[in-house]
């Protein structure tokens, strides 16, 4: 085992959080610039309509309009929102322009206007006239592929965005379903969750001389970039994306929202403009979850419970553009195959234009949506053959050196085994389940459930995750850390440092990351997705710390005349390993490097590059212990333990962070959270916080995030990730818990009382009959 | 950046006359501000109002008066929160105490009214509910002086009440209740920061075990908050025990209209309407 750390696994407080907490911290809600005009936008009330004309003299003709903007001015280069395209050789399907000459979802923009104030500049909006030739449209994937359905995109025929696409698939499915003994099946479907975060999605940009800056929210600022310049036609490097911090995240800022609006605007009107979106707009047009609309799932195994083969299909609603829709029903089908050893494998996936918003990427991407169909098959399995669901999972999860996500990736640690015995501990399993069919009795019934994931820390190999860090230090011993892992609050930047401070035997005071980030600052990072802050950018991060820590000892070796190796660094010091009393501060070592009277000044400023290859994923166990209102469908979340396997916390209280934050999330999944749409004109009508519940303090169960630390050996100090896990195992063992209570399996999320009560009278009709 | 809803207040009278010729002077254009709880959440979805007329400079408007024997008066600009760490209110008018204290949050407790939640005349009002449980009348001063509304002839259809343009809405008055009155109000909602999916209140004036008189109210199934009077007359002289309670439940949901909305279905609101009342009248009678 390593030495003692001194740094790493302390709770230590992450740093920008104390100018959060007094509201000195900089958003782009906050950030004003000298002559910032306000953008708005007008959006399309239709799901699907030709612009025929767009009218803007009445707008132009009102004071302290600077620039009204249309399709006219857009460059009309093909792009998408979605910047991750750029992590793929041949990128994501790209169908979107700035404005186009069809709007294909309600809420779509159409226009947008600069003005001096916001007053004026909704006014302008109003006065812009817009003929429209309206269209017919389709709101389900089911009507969409209907011969004579209305098409979303002249080019994809029958609106199939993608068709079935078989992928990672291995084995004869067909041949070891025929030898399984149980098959169990069923078809699932998922709500489209927001990220609904505390900041609407909002951008500052400004045109000056030749350059373009945007102030964004993107969590993958140097993608953001590229995809800025693409869509304007413009060189890349007259881009520079500047990060303050985001008041939201959960996979928001990986695609682009006011963006391109913002852009043009301020190339028009010469000035910098600001484009903040309200909680409505915000809610009808950035891009949030990846909407798998159903996912059909079959799997089949022995009497004794070895899995034989597992089909399955994940069908997206794309909606208008393909946006994340294949990748994230990619990401269902891969990280599905990680969880069990099955024999064999078939699992498909589809995607289908609508006139609906498209998808983005919200936190458990995809993920969600195989775990839900995955583990409450799981649970049928158990009962069908009389096994404990804990020992289910236990027995045959894979384990070290088994299947990862992608062809040709292993597994390179797994605690699942762990996980699932602290959890049933802390839930009181033993006493609470009472076996397969144990009759429960009363208005009100308790019941407990279990679920497990496997999940990944980046989504190497499969994308590219090319991550720089640099460090650059000051003459008295501090460094500056400079990243970009995008500023949504995640706490990353924290386990970074410390990282970093652990290296090079420094404390985490000393070193200082840089924020805002800036793209003509730091270095190229993909950012932050797919969990991998801590895990890739971590790893960059201590390579260059290793670095670092090579040339302050060489440095020390010619002013203490030791080896370099002969040397080690604590608590600021650097000293003979093999005599202690002689050494020297670091400090006097970094300031001998930029105040060097002896013609030998070289500020340490190092750069790592790092292309991780493993994924190493984290495990969970989920608990859930329910109370089920028979009378009235309400389920009440009694308990929700998670146990994550995290390699080692860097950070304890970040890690905990982000599970209970992710438990909030994943139970406003599981019960409540839900976008409705309107099947008649494409309106959505939960565009305010009154009508889209989520979550608040309030409506949080007793819960634990219990972490294991068994080590990983790619993690940067053996860790894992923890971001997007929190989120997974609410809805399954919910449901699970559900069953073990009333006996009602549920297919859908979220499970509402609605829901929940028309399962237990269609029960009772059945047994009745 | 925010987006400006408030309007400019052109409109700040000074006492209840001043108010009245302001409302007679722009009949039917002026919205009146209490708390703005409702009204800037309309005016955050669009809703423009050509004149706003304050109530926030009139004094005296904030109280809760005990008349023993006679009646218990709720003034327009008493806050949910004022009303919620009232004693009498707790201990006499259970279901408005509750419908007060879970009324919103902290925030919009602090600023929201039991006036303005009958003015809004939403069918899902927490304080509409218990209110018509417990016989309110609201008292109206217009050009013509003082008169009372019933609640039951108050809100004449969804969001409209009988008060008129140029009428200000000065109190709420609840009949005096008696050792031997309950009452009771519950909700139910998605999340615990929500509307109301379905409310109800009760008031039973009990004699021993029976129940001499009903009033039952439920919300959110129907334009207006109504009263069940099948339900009141079922209970009515009546031992209340888990048979008059099963025919409550049955009776109810054959008494309600309810709509498919974002927070629920017609369908389940009829369904568990009957297993609210129910379980609000069982909460009702442990109070006595």
């Amino acid at each position: 085992m390593q030495e003692e750390l001194r740094v790493v696994g302390k709770r230590v407080p992450v740093k920008e959080n104390f100018d959060k907490v007094q509201g000195k911290a900089d958003y782009c809600a906050t950030i004003t610039l000298p002559g910032m005009l306000v953008g708005k936008l007008l959006h399309s009330p239709h799901a699907h309509a030709r612009v025929v004309s767009v009218d803007t003299s009445r707008a132009e003709g009102l004071q302290g309009v600077k620039a009204v903007v249309t399709k006219k001015d857009d460059p009309r280069k093909i792009f998408t929102w979605n910047v991750m395209t750029y992590q793929l050789p041949d990128g994501e399907p790209q169908d979107q322009y700035i404005f186009d000459d069809v709007v294909r979802y309600v809420g779509e923009p159409v226009a947008a206007v600069a003005a001096v104030n916001e007053e004026i500049a909704k006014k302008a909006v109003d006065l812009i006239e817009v003929e429209y030739d309206v269209l017919p449209a389709v709101f389900s994937v089911e009507d969409a592929v209907k011969k004579g359905a209305p098409r979303v995109h002249d080019t994809a025929e029958n609106n199939i965005g993608a068709p079935p696409t078989p992928v990672f698939c291995y084995g004869d499915v067909e041949k070891d379903f025929s030898e399984s003994d149980t098959i169990v099946e069923g078809v699932f479907s998922t709500s489209k969750q927001s990220q609904a975060g505390l900041e609407n999605a909002g951008c500052v940009a400004e045109w000056r001389n030749g350059r373009l800056t945007v102030w964004s929210q993107a969590q993958l600022p140097h993608m953001t970039k590229r995809m800025i310049a693409q869509a304007l036609d413009i060189p890349e490097s007259t881009v520079r994306v500047i990060q303050p911090f985001a008041g939201t995240g959960f996979g928001a800022g990986t695609d682009l929202c006011p963006e391109p609006y913002a852009c043009l605007l301020t190339m028009k009107a010469g000035a910098p403009v600001k484009v903040a979106l309200t909680r409505s707009e915000d809610l009808r047009m950035r891009f949030t979850r990846e909407h798998i609309v159903r996912v059909e799932m079959k799997m089949g195994v022995k009497k004794d419970g070895t899995p034989m083969a597992l089909k399955a299909k994940y069908t997206g609603d794309a909606g208008a553009y393909m946006g994340k829709i294949l990748s994230g029903c990619g990401v269902a089908l891969a990280s599905n195959i990680t969880e069990y050893e099955f024999k064999s494998m078939y699992q498909e996936i589809e995607a289908i234009y609508t006139h609906h918003l498209a998808c983005g990427a919200m936190r458990g991407f995809g993920g969600m949506q195989s775990t839900f169909a995955r583990e409450i098959l799981v649970d049928e399995v158990c009962e069908k053959i009389g096994m404990n669901p804990i020992e289910f999972r236990k027995k045959y999860h894979r384990g070290v050196g088994g299947l990862g996500w992608f062809p040709d990736t292993k597994i390179s640690s797994c605690g699942l085994d762990a996980c699932l015995d602290v959890g049933a501990e802390r839930i009181g399993w033993k006493g609470k389940w009472q076996g397969w069919g144990a009759k429960k009795e009363g208005i009100r019934r308790r019941g407990v459930g279990v679920a497990a994931m496997g999940w990944l820390s980046g989504a190497q190999p499969m994308l590219l995750e090319h991550t720089n860090a640099t460090l650059k230090f000051n003459s008295d011993g501090t460094c500056t850390l400079i990243g970009s892992p995008g500023l949504l609050g995640q706490g990353v930047l924290a386990a970074h440092c410390q990282i970093a401070a652990e290296v090079l035997g420094i404390d985490y005071d000393d070193v200082r990351p840089l924020t805002p980030q800036d793209t003509d600052i730091t270095g190229f990072d993909i950012g932050t997705h797919a969990s991998r802050g801590c895990y890739c950018i971590g790893r960059a991060v201590e390579k260059a710390a290793q670095q670092a820590r090579e040339l302050f000892l060489e440095r020390a070796s010619k002013k203490l005349g030791v080896a370099a190796d002969a040397l080690d660094i604590k608590e600021r010091r650097i000293f003979c390993k093999d005599d202690p009393e002689k050494g020297i501060e670091f400090r006097e070592i970094a300031q001998d490097t930029i105040y060097s009277f002896g013609k030998d000044c070289r500020q340490i400023t190092v750069n790592a590059t790092i292309e991780p290859t493993e994924f190493a994923p984290p495990w969970q166990a989920g608990f859930a212990e329910v109370e089920v209102d028979t009378e009235t469908g309400v389920v009440e979340v009694i308990k929700m333990i998670i146990a994550h396997d995290i390699g080692r916390a860097i950070n304890p209280t970040v890690v905990e962070g982000q599970l209970e934050g992710g438990q909030l999330q994943g139970i406003g999944f599981a019960l409540f959270e839900d976008i409705i749409i309107s099947s008649e004109n494409g309106v959505n009508l939960t565009d305010s916080f009154n009508k889209y519940k989520i979550a608040s303090m309030l409506d949080c169960p007793d819960h634990e995030a219990l972490l294991v630390e068994l080590g990983d050996p790619t993690g940067p100090f053996s860790a894992k990730s923890c971001g997007e896990s929190g989120i997974f195992l609410q809805a399954p063992a919910i449901a699970n818990a559900i069953y073990d209570a009333v006996g009602i399996r549920l297919r859908d999320v979220p499970m509402t009382p609605e829901r929940v009560l028309a399962a237990l009278k269609n029960k009772s009709s059945t047994q009745t009959n | 950046m925010s987006s400006r809803i408030l309007p400019e207040f052109e409109l700040l009278p000074h006492d209840i006359d001043e108010a009245v010729k302001m409302l007679g002077l722009h009949q039917g254009k002026a919205s009146i501000m209490a708390g703005g709880t409702d009204l800037l959440v309309m005016m955050g979805d669009g809703f423009r109002a050509d004149y706003v007329l304050s109530l926030g400079n009139i004094p005296d408007l904030a109280y809760i008066i005990e008349e023993s024997g006679k009646w218990l008066r709720i003034g327009a600009m008493t806050t949910l929160a004022e009303v919620a760490e009232s004693k009498v209110v707790q201990e006499k008018y259970t279901a408005l105490w509750q419908s007060a204290a879970q009324n919103g949050s902290p925030q919009t407790r602090n600023m929201g009214t039991v006036v303005g939640n009958l003015l809004r005349a939403s069918p899902s009002g927490d304080c509409c509910c218990a209110v018509l449980a417990l016989d309110g009348w609201v008292v109206l001063e217009g050009p013509q002086g003082r008169r009372e509304v019933a609640i039951d002839d108050f809100w004449l259809e969804y969001r409209a009440t009988a008060r008129r343009p140029d009428e200000i809405a000065v109190e709420v008055k609840l009949p005096d209740v008696k050792g031997n009155t309950t009452s009771a109000f519950r909700a139910m909602t998605r999340t615990t920061l929500d509307l109301a999916k379905l409310n109800a209140a009760v008031r039973l004036d009990m004699s021993g075990k029976q129940c001499e008189n009903a009033r039952v109210a439920i919300g959110a199934v129907a334009p207006t908050t109504i009263r069940v009077r099948k339900a009141e007359e079922l209970i009515r002289g009546k031992e209340i025990n888990e048979e008059t309670l099963e025919e409550v439940g049955k009776v109810v949901s054959t008494e309600v209209s309810p709509i498919d909305d974002v927070r629920s279905t017609a369908e389940y609101r009829r369904t568990i309407s009957g297993v609210l009342v129910k379980r609000v009248i069982e909460e009702a009678c442990k109070g006595v």
